[in-house]
């Protein structure tokens, strides 16, 4: 084997891959095209009631997972295509070692994947800056006044499951007061009637909580919630969805943790990526 | 083989023309037998044969993304040549070959004319002393045909080159020496005149009939 003339090799392979328009289109522009059509779409899943959905992050992982399908494809047309033309005769005929065609071909193909995942993480950075805003719009239910909630701090988000409802809170930014309610889905748009949700009351937020230790990562807040009397709980859940403990975060509390985030208990996740679900 | 000498294996379709350069150049084994190029063995010395030996196949054989420059210059890196040598090498190549004028198209925008004086350009490029040209002429129009004769004819008495065809006139243009295969065997070897001595005939066509169509009557 010699390294001149696998880099030399190599240097080749990449050029062939890189100047071919179907193969940037496929490589680079394709996975572009598809995590931004996927956003669109998750961000219209994600304003369903209970819809499971994928944040932008788990979404560019995915994908930066399935780019290296195209460059295998590329690889395999560059070496049918060396063979139809004759060209891997020339080069067999040559003092090129199997080492040097291994290495050669498959080289270049690691940087490609490599850029592709650097690529499309880059992309998502984009599409999870439109997620952010995305999850302020969420939470702007579209209060008469246009008024947007923004920061840390949006509005409260309910949905009901069972009963196929939604509704927003509109908070004040400084004080957690409540302002305004609006509901969507089976509820009127006045006169809601919220859980645990009346004008003037102030919003107790809860803290998130961290999986550790031998658990885990956790999804952040992944199931906090709060109760119709304005308690505040966390439970902590890692990836498997299931429950590994549940404590409650602020005070006062009322009433316990109820039975369904006992430990062990699995819980539906939806919308994972909220910051303020509750459930 | 004589050294610089332009020898023709001359065929019909499925003759073993192309196996035998297969076998000559190392692609394809032997099942049986042995040869000896520039007095090595192909099948105990093909590391030392390989960088003294250069192959021009059937088809264009070219990278049709790389410019006419970086597949001259890729071939000559792989034989050895230091950057410098295959930037000079390749600037050689394509003055020798005409190519200068398109020394940084692409490949595939050349036409089959030129895409054919590029890969034997790629087989000349590194200096060898044998130079196998698999049908260099298949598929080309007349002049381009023309051309590259003028082009192999210029190589005479530099290089040896082992040439395939089954196009009588290109072997009567070009060949110092003919063999005729038939089923994988040679039947005749000799000059042109030895050919049509041997054969009672006047032309190469009536020869290579008398002598290809008798073996198989026999065969």
């Amino acid at each position: 084997m010699s390294w001149h003339r696998t880099w030399l090799f190599a240097r080749r392979t990449m050029k062939e891959i890189m100047r071919d328009p179907v193969n940037l289109f496929f490589g680079l522009a394709f996975l572009m095209l598809l995590l931004w059509a996927l956003s669109l779409i998750y961000k219209q899943v994600g304003q369903i009631p209970g819809a499971a959905t994928i944040s932008s992050d788990e979404l560019a992982a995915a994908i930066a997972a399935y780019a290296p399908v195209f460059v295998s494809l590329f690889s395999g047309m560059l070496i049918a295509k060396d063979r139809t033309s004759s060209f891997l005769a020339r080069l067999f005929a040559s003092p090129m070692t199997a080492a040097d065609f291994i290495l050669g071909y498959s080289l270049p193909m690691l940087v490609v994947a490599l850029a592709q995942s650097l690529v499309t993480f880059l992309f998502a950075r984009l599409f999870g800056a439109s997620d952010r805003r995305a999850h302020v719009a969420w939470g702007d239910c579209g209060f008469a006044d246009g008024a947007h909630v923004h920061g840390d701090k949006p509005a409260v988000r309910h949905a009901d499951e069972q009963q196929g409802r939604g509704w927003c809170v509109r908070r004040d930014a400084h004080d957690n007061r409540v302002h305004s309610l609006r509901g969507h889905g089976a509820d009127p748009d006045h006169g809601v009637d919220i859980p645990g949700y009346r004008e003037g009351i102030t919003v107790l937020q809860c803290r998130a909580v961290r999986c550790s230790g031998r658990w885990g990562r956790l999804r952040e807040n992944l199931a906090s919630f709060m109760d119709r009397d304005c308690v505040c709980r966390g439970v902590l859940a890692c990836r498997s969805h299931r429950v590994r403990s549940a404590q409650t975060q602020c005070e006062p509390v009322v009433a316990g943790i109820p039975e369904e985030y006992m430990q062990g208990r699995d819980i539906t996740i939806w919308a994972p990526h909220s910051r303020h679900m509750a459930m | 083989m004589a050294q610089g000498e332009i020898f023709a294996l001359l065929g019909v379709n499925g003759a073993g023309k192309t196996t035998t350069i297969s076998m000559l150049c190392g692609l394809t084994k032997p099942t049986s037998g042995n040869a000896y190029l520039l007095g090595e063995s192909i099948l105990a010395d093909a590391k030392r044969i390989k960088p003294q030996i250069n192959l021009s196949p059937q088809e264009t054989a070219v990278a049709p993304n790389l410019s006419i420059a970086e597949n001259l210059r890729l071939i000559a890196g792989i034989y050895g040549q230091t950057v410098r040598q295959a930037k000079a090498s390749a600037q050689q190549a394509l003055d020798e070959f005409g190519l200068t004028a398109v020394a940084t198209q692409k490949a595939h925008t050349l036409s089959g004319g030129m895409q054919r004086r590029l890969s034997i350009a790629m087989g000349l490029i590194t200096n060898p002393k044998i130079l196998f040209l698999d049908e260099p002429t298949v598929g080309l129009d007349v002049f381009a045909r023309r051309e590259l004769w003028n082009v192999i004819k210029g190589l005479k008495g530099q290089v040896t080159i082992l040439l395939t065809t089954h196009y009588l006139e290109e072997v009567e243009a070009l060949a110092d020496r003919i063999a005729i295969m038939v089923a994988g065997r040679i039947i005749a070897v000799g000059t042109l005149a030895e050919l049509k001595k041997q054969s009672g005939e006047d032309s190469l066509e009536d020869a290579f009939v008398k002598l290809a169509g008798g073996n198989n009557e026999l065969a």
